[in-house]
């Protein structure tokens, strides 16, 4: 039996449903390279007397010895925030699947949920879409052409930031905004949300003008992980909140 | 002032004054009399000894030359000569005439607007004779003629007047046919050499003279009087009625065009930049007050000076202290030294205005082929220079003494800087370096002069020839899948069809990212579909990528990855790593991931890489071996030797022409077989054969020995010796 089971956004979000099964589960891996990790795994380990064995993109996409073990035993896969939200997991269901290996899911708190901590209504997000480090004959825009058209129907766009854990990249707001600002020669972007450690001790949300916020160096934004959310025009309730409970960077404060 | 001196002051004056400037350059095959004739014209100019000239190849100054008797570099001198009472300053440069060197040949023709073609009036036109005036052709070098070893032809042969007459006829119009068929249209004919109008000369480049018709009409000497004058052993007095030197120096200042005329009609062939800006209309007038426009065509190591730059000035002028662009790393290089040639030695100068071929130090990353300029900022460069051959041949280099490992790296890079027909390369999974070039001589010559010149004892492997892996048959669309399995690129792989695969090799389909629209009737023409046509989006040595997916989102922000995976492919294919030939490639369908960042390189170039090797391995892939075309002049008597020799070597002789007792043969034979054949021949023929060979490109190895060569490939490189299976690489 394969397990995939959701971490959440942070240190002991893990469900307890979850954390009972584990206890009962000597094969535990851990995905490493969907998403930036600031709090380790000891805790886990250390309760449940356990190891929890690191994997890497290779280990899962290439060579998946842990699915040979999931033909026999009972194994199961952390996976940072929900396990199937913005990653392409689905796959490894579909492999096991496959070996006649039985699955089962354990959700979590995942970004795509946590972001409404934004104040921004989940009804009004079109679709997301995520910012690549520009690579050697990849210079993705289609991000860029998500955010107009969602915008263009009026809707909030969700930017998830590159992970790139074999290079230990993390992209961090400012490199985001600067890649944004050259595509954005228009100025159709006015503001952007950004979202820090969302459900970390030192989660942070700001508000401001993409001019104002792109001013910042990197250090201002701090660790990852961060989310960009550049959104529509605001609904007075959705205004209300983000003027009083988030940092607020906008030239006229009053706008 | 001594003569060198005054001609010294004479070049620089002449100069800056281009109508009287001729660059020029001598090409022809192998052993024609090219450095014989180079010399006699310096020696004449005064700048060399006349008892030396000729006898002593001052112009294969390199011990390597001088020892072998060939020419292996390409030589710049310039001289002053004086025709009807007007100084007239000659560029001359000297080529190498070994296939081997070809490299040297095709870079010097773009330094050159005219060249003299040499060719032997005993051996007639050979193979390289051919290759040369296509080279000259291509860079659009006016060529005239000069029929060489004149006295062999009435001494030996012992020919009557009209006899010598046919034989010169029939050298003259092959040539000229030659020319037909390679001239750019708009000079196919006003190029053609003719001897009324005195293009085309006659002489002894050793015994120093020579003769055409407007230095008969002018002399009364007549073909009568040549030939006693070589019977009665009198050449010597032949040679101060008719001195080689005049009558040459004369045919080019007369013929070949100067820099204002021809850089009118070169300019716009060998640099595709925008014709309406101001760089393009002061290199198209040679105009020395414009910004500096410059090709580097050779880099020469100099023991005191370093490294030497040495090209042709097509607009500004350059001076010491300038500060340049080396266009291709965008980086700027002051100017150290600007100088010319005489014989082997420099001469330096302050200024050397355009029009001219000039020597510069200073320009450190500069390789051969390099655009210099001045300006704002870097011009569009001109276009690249290509030798018409590949490398065939590798030896792997290893350095006696293993802490010179370091110094060696950085020599193998400097040969390959100097001679872009070199490639020097680290073999990943044995860490050997390996250099690939021409041919056994080449790498020969190149390994001696690490040693001797560079001073780093290395040993070199016995040769090993480069194949190449195609395939014979069609896969059907095969499935590649990246590895988060999100992505989905469907290729389908065949052989390019011969016509399509030789009209890339002929330059007729540019290489590089080309748009079928602006080819149409050229492609239509060699049979391809409005379809195709419109797919066609790269092609990368001698293969086709053909994008035929139609109404994908996204697809242009993962196809200059699919393209680049499909270069690793091609630059070592599944069936034995060998660089992949004659491969149609076609993207017939993909499916993409709506998240980019879930089709990045990461999962793009595998899938593809994944899909294109089973695709080929289905597709029955098959090992090419390269070819030469050798040809044999040898006397009757050992024509039973050439022929063993070449049969025992899986050569195909093709052709066999006899001419009194000398016959010619010529045959296709595998590089690989043709190794040692210099020493082999020599032992067979007791020295009598002589041979050239010719680059003839690539063909299917013999189907009994495909298995054990993937085999041995395949072990050499550490490989598993066996191929690999399609389904090892459709990841399910
Ligand atoms: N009899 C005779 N021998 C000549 C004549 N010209 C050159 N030779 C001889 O032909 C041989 C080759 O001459 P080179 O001048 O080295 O020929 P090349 O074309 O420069 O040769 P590569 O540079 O190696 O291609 C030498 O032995 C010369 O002495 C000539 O007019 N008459
Ligand atoms: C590939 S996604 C994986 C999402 C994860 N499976 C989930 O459900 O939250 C990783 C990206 O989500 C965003 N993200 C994840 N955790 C975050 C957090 N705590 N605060 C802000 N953004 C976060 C970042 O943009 C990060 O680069
Ligand atoms: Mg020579």
């Amino acid at each position: 039996m394969l397990y995939l089971i959701g971490l959440g956004l942070s240190e002991k979000e893990i469900s307890l449903k979850a954390f009972e099964l584990l206890t009962k589960i000597d094969n535990i891996y851990l995905d490493t390279y969907t998403n930036y990790f600031d709090f380790d795994l000891l805790w886990l380990e250390n309760s449940l007397n356990k190891k929890v064995s690191p994997l890497s993109r290779e280990d899962i996409e290439k060579n998946p010895l842990f699915l040979e073990t999931a033909k026999k035993e009972d194994v199961a896969l952390l996976v940072s925030g929900d396990p199937l939200v913005a990653t392409t997991h689905t796959d490894i269901l579909l492999r096991a699947n496959k070996k006649g290996i039985q699955t089962k899911v354990l959700h979590s708190s995942s970004i795509y949920s946590a972001i409404a901590e934004t104040g921004l209504h989940i009804y009004r997000f079109g679709k997301t879409a995520s910012i690549p480090y520009p690579e050697e004959n990849f210079f993705p825009r289609s991000f860029y052409d998500v955010t107009i058209e969602n915008k263009e129907r009026n809707l909030h766009t969700m930017l998830l930031l590159d992970v790139k854990k074999e290079k230990n990249l993390f992209m961090n707001p400012k490199e985001a905004i600067d890649i944004l600002k050259r595509l954005d020669e228009n100025n159709n972007i006015k503001d952007i949300v950004v979202i820090s450690r969302i459900s970390h001790e030192n989660q942070r949300i700001i508000y401001g003008d993409m001019e104002e916020l792109a001013k910042f160096e990197k250090e201002f934004y701090g660790p990852p992980p961060h989310t960009l959310v550049i959104p529509a025009e605001l609904h007075f309730a959705e205004e209300e909140y983000l003027l009083t409970l988030a940092e607020i960077y906008k030239n006229s404060k009053n706008k | 002032m001594g003569r060198k001196e005054e001609m010294a002051k004479r070049v620089k004056e002449l100069m800056n004054d281009p109508v009287h400037i001729r660059n020029t350059g001598i090409a022809a095959h192998i052993d024609h009399g090219k450095t014989t004739l180079s010399d006699n014209l310096l020696s004449g100019a005064g700048l060399m000894s006349e008892d030396l000239a000729g006898k002593q190849l001052v112009l294969d100054f390199d011990e390597q030359e001088q020892a072998r008797g060939i020419t292996i570099n390409a030589a710049n001198v310039s001289m002053v000569h004086k025709y009807k009472g007007q100084d007239y300053l000659v560029n001359l440069i000297d080529t190498p005439g070994h296939v081997d060197f070809g490299g040297d040949v095709t870079r010097a023709m773009r330094a050159i607007d005219g060249c003299i073609i040499v060719v032997c009036a005993v051996e007639g036109k050979m193979p390289q004779t051919e290759t040369v005036v296509r080279q000259a052709l291509k860079e659009k070098v006016k060529p005239t003629l000069f029929i060489n070893k004149v006295d062999r032809l009435i001494r030996e042969l012992q020919l009557s007047p009209e006899e010598l007459q046919n034989r010169f006829v029939k050298i003259i119009n092959e040539v000229n046919k030659l020319i037909k068929n390679a001239a750019p249209p708009e000079f196919k004919d006003s190029w053609q050499v003719s001897v009324t109008e005195g293009s085309v000369s006659f002489g002894s480049a050793y015994y120093n003279w020579a003769i055409n018709v407007p230095y008969m009409k002018k002399s009364g000497i007549t073909f009568k009087d040549i030939i006693e004058h070589c019977m009665n052993d009198t050449q010597k007095e032949l040679s101060k009625k008719s001195p080689l030197h005049e009558i040459l120096l004369d045919m080019m200042v007369t013929h070949l065009p100067n820099p204002l005329v021809a850089q009118k009609y070169r300019i716009p062939q060998i640099w595709k930049g925008d014709l309406e800006s101001t760089v393009a209309k002061d290199m198209l007038e040679c105009n020395p007050k414009g910004n500096l426009g410059m090709v580097v065509t050779k880099i020469v190591q100099d023991p005191h000076a370093g490294e030497i730059c040495v090209g042709r000035i097509f607009s500004g002028t350059i001076k010491t202290g300038q500060e340049v662009w080396i266009v291709a790393t965008k980086s700027k290089r002051r100017v150290q030294q600007v100088g010319i040639f005489m014989g082997a030695d420099r001469e330096n100068l302050e200024v050397v205005p355009c029009g001219n071929i000039v020597a510069v130090t200073g320009l450190k990353e500069a390789i051969a082929g390099e655009t210099i300029c001045t300006g704002d900022e870097p011009i569009t460069p001109f276009e690249a220079i290509k030798h018409y051959s590949e490398p065939v041949v590798t030896v792997a280099v290893e350095p006696k003494n293993t802490k010179d490992l370091a110094k060696l790296v950085e020599v193998l890079r400097q040969v390959s800087k100097e001679d872009p027909t070199l490639v020097a390369k680290i073999n990943e999974d044995s860490g050997e370096y390996l250099l690939s070039g021409m041919g056994e001589l080449h790498l020969e010559v190149v390994g001696y002069r690490i040693t001797h010149d560079r001073g780093i004892d290395i040993k070199l492997s016995q040769p090993i020839v480069i194949y190449r892996e195609s395939i014979d048959g069609k896969s059907e669309p095969i499935e590649g899948k990246s590895p988060n399995k999100h992505n989905k690129f469907y290729m389908q792989v065949e052989p390019l069809d011969d016509k399509i695969y030789n009209a890339i090799k002929e330059g007729i389909i540019p290489e590089g990212r080309i748009k079928g629209k602006d080819l149409g009737p050229q492609l239509r023409e060699l049979g391809m579909s409005t379809e195709e046509i419109k797919g066609i989006a790269d092609v990368y040595n001698g293969n086709i990528f053909f994008n035929m997916t139609k109404g994908i989102v996204y697809i242009n922000e993962v196809i200059e990855l699919v393209i680049q995976s499909i270069h690793e492919v091609i630059d070592g294919g599944p069936y034995s790593r060998e660089p992949v030939m004659k491969l149609k490639i076609s993207l017939v369908d993909c499916k993409l991931h709506e998240d980019s960042i879930h089709r990045g390189p990461a999962q793009v170039i595998p899938a593809v890489r994944e899909g294109l090797f089973a695709a080929m391995l289905y597709a029955r892939p098959v090992i090419y071996e390269p070819i030469q075309k050798v040809t044999i002049t040898t006397p009757q008597d050992y024509m039973g030797a050439v022929t063993r020799e070449m049969q025992s070597r899986r050569g195909q002789i093709v052709d066999i022409s006899q001419e009194g007792d000398t016959t010619t043969v010529v045959a296709i034979a595998p590089v690989s077989q043709m190794f040692g054949f210099a020493g082999d021949i020599r032992g067979a023929t007791e020295g009598r054969a002589l041979w050239s060979t010719e680059y003839a490109g690539y063909q299917k190895l013999p189907t009994e020995l495909q298995a054990q060569t993937v085999e041995s490939i395949r072990k050499r490189k550490g490989l598993k010796p066996q191929p690999p299976k399609p389904e090892d690489y459709l990841n399910m």
